[in-house]
């Protein structure tokens, strides 16, 4: 599996150079943002991408074809992407939330609560679009997964101005943000096990 | 210990079926696979590497069936398909380094002498490759794990006649080499004849013909006479004829001829076309 993973490393590097820019600039502006939430979404959202664009290349260079033919289980295959989703939104989602507490600190506005909404906000954005859309790219390729995951983004992008609202108005209760975070994780973990068995019966040509 | 074993492999797609195939490869041996595209060779070889999944027959890999761990059984196996498959971003050195995270066996020597022999830049992408040296890479790898058998998709096609000729002399040392075997499939069948030992004929997904090639070149000819002559010949010995009002010619076996029948040598091409044809 650290093939597999070492390969899409090898691949982020080549390809998405212009997107970790687009990443790195709009990171950057978030000490600076006076909190808007979609500063410190659009990064994360955007690296969470990143998975399904490997899996776009695997398909056009016929690596998925190679891969089947390499020593690896097929859930070898699934897992290494979703842990290359883990290993890349999670520090970014931690890079967000340090600057994030960095500009609630030089402002003195203490808004340490919206931290706590924003960190949930993030692993719901981070783990929530990977976890819908994987197990249809899994099971019916990129073209038709992405379209898919088009329509979450724009459900993401819209909801993150409502959660921008609620974090001015109203203090959600502390035991809903660990719920949240073990849904997010459940999901995940759901998500990955259903492609795992999707992509076992699905015929590779 | 026979390195592949193919009984009644049998899957139906809504326009094609590969129907009950059957193949033996000893260990030692090269078997190619000639059929016309379309025929079922790509098909026939992602069956065997459970890509596909079959709906009827078993596939014997090393002595295990090929749904039993099969992940352990393809340490054994390199595999080189028609388009290769890998990342065009990737150059030489970075596919050894996954490949060395991937095989057990993985020999770095090994697979840095063969870029050297087949003339590889190491730091060039695989995308700037040329079509040969994409070939040539992907052989490379098939080649550093210490491989028991070979599965060759078309991987003589789009190589240039020097590249093709020393490919060729590669994977004959590798099948001289203990028990390693080389299943090779291919349109090219000029290429198969220089390689093969035994030879599968596949025409619309049923076998046509499997037989040991020197047996095959040996068995059968063409004999080139008038109508009447041709008349005389047993109609079993007769695979496949052409008449013509000044001529005919046939494909016959030597065996089933009468002695005394000039029978001219036939090429392994002209063999799969006339069976084709009487195929059709």
């Amino acid at each position: 599996m650290k093939a597999l993973i070492l390969k899409d490393l090898y691949q982020l590097k080549a390809y998405c150079k212009s997107l970790l820019l687009i990443v790195g600039v709009f990171t950057l502006v978030i000490p600076f943002s006076d909190g808007n939430l979609f500063f410190c979404i659009y990064p994360v959202m955007m690296i969470s991408m990143l998975p399904m664009t490997l899996l776009s290349y695997d398909e056009r260079t016929k690596w998925n074809s190679y891969c089947a033919a390499l020593p690896f289980r097929r859930s070898q295959i699934v897992t290494a992407k979703y842990l290359l989703c883990l290993l890349l939104t999670l520090p970014m989602a931690l890079l967000v939330l340090g600057l994030s507490a960095i500009r609630i600190s030089v402002s003195g506005s203490g808004q340490w609560s919206a931290l706590a909404v924003l960190a949930v906000s993030l692993l719901v954005m981070s783990t929530l679009s990977s976890s819908l859309s994987m197990p249809f790219l899994f099971r019916f390729g990129v073209e038709k997964g992405r379209l898919l995951y088009i329509i979450i983004v724009c459900i993401a992008c819209g909801s993150s101005f409502a959660v921008q609202d609620l974090t001015a108005s109203v203090v959600l209760p502390v035991p809903v943000l660990p719920v949240m975070v073990l849904l997010c994780a459940g999901l995940f973990v759901l998500s990955w096990r259903l492609s795992i068995g999707m992509y076992e019966k699905m015929e590779i040509r | 210990m026979n390195a592949l074993e193919i009984k009644d492999l049998t899957k139906h797609y809504p326009d094609f079926s590969l129907d009950r195939l059957s193949l033996t490869l000893p260990g030692g041996c090269v078997l190619g696979l000639i059929g016309e595209n379309g025929a079922g060779k790509t098909t026939t070889l992602r069956l065997i590497l459970d890509m596909l999944h079959r709906d009827g027959g078993s596939i014997t890999i090393l002595g295990k069936d090929n749904r039993e761990n099969l992940p352990l059984t393809k340490q054994d196996i390199g595999v080189v398909f028609d388009e290769v498959g890998i990342p065009g971003c990737l150059n030489a050195l970075q596919v050894g380094k996954i490949m060395a995270l991937t095989y057990k066996n993985w020999d770095s020597r090994g697979y840095q002498d063969f870029l050297k022999r087949f003339s590889l830049p190491e730091k060039k992408r695989f995308q700037d490759y040329s079509r040969g040296m994409k070939m040539k890479l992907g052989l490379a790898v098939a080649l550093s794990h210490k491989a028991r058998l070979l599965l060759l998709d078309e991987a003589t096609s789009g190589l240039d006649p020097v590249a093709r000729d020393q490919v060729v002399d590669i994977l004959l040392d590798f099948a001289r080499q203990g028990d390693n075997a080389v299943l090779i499939s291919s349109h090219i069948v000029s290429d198969l004849e220089k390689l093969c030992d035994y030879v599968a004929f596949l025409h619309k997904g049923k076998i046509m013909l499997y037989e040991e090639k020197d047996f095959l070149l040996g068995e059968y000819g063409m004999v080139h006479c008038t109508k009447e002559q041709l008349d005389a010949i047993p109609r079993e010995a007769i695979l496949h004829k052409k008449v013509t009002p000044y001529s005919a010619e046939a494909l016959v076996k030597r065996s089933a001829v009468q002695s005394g029948t000039q029978v001219s040598p036939i090429s392994m091409e002209d063999l799969f076309i006339y069976m084709s044809k009487e195929a059709e």
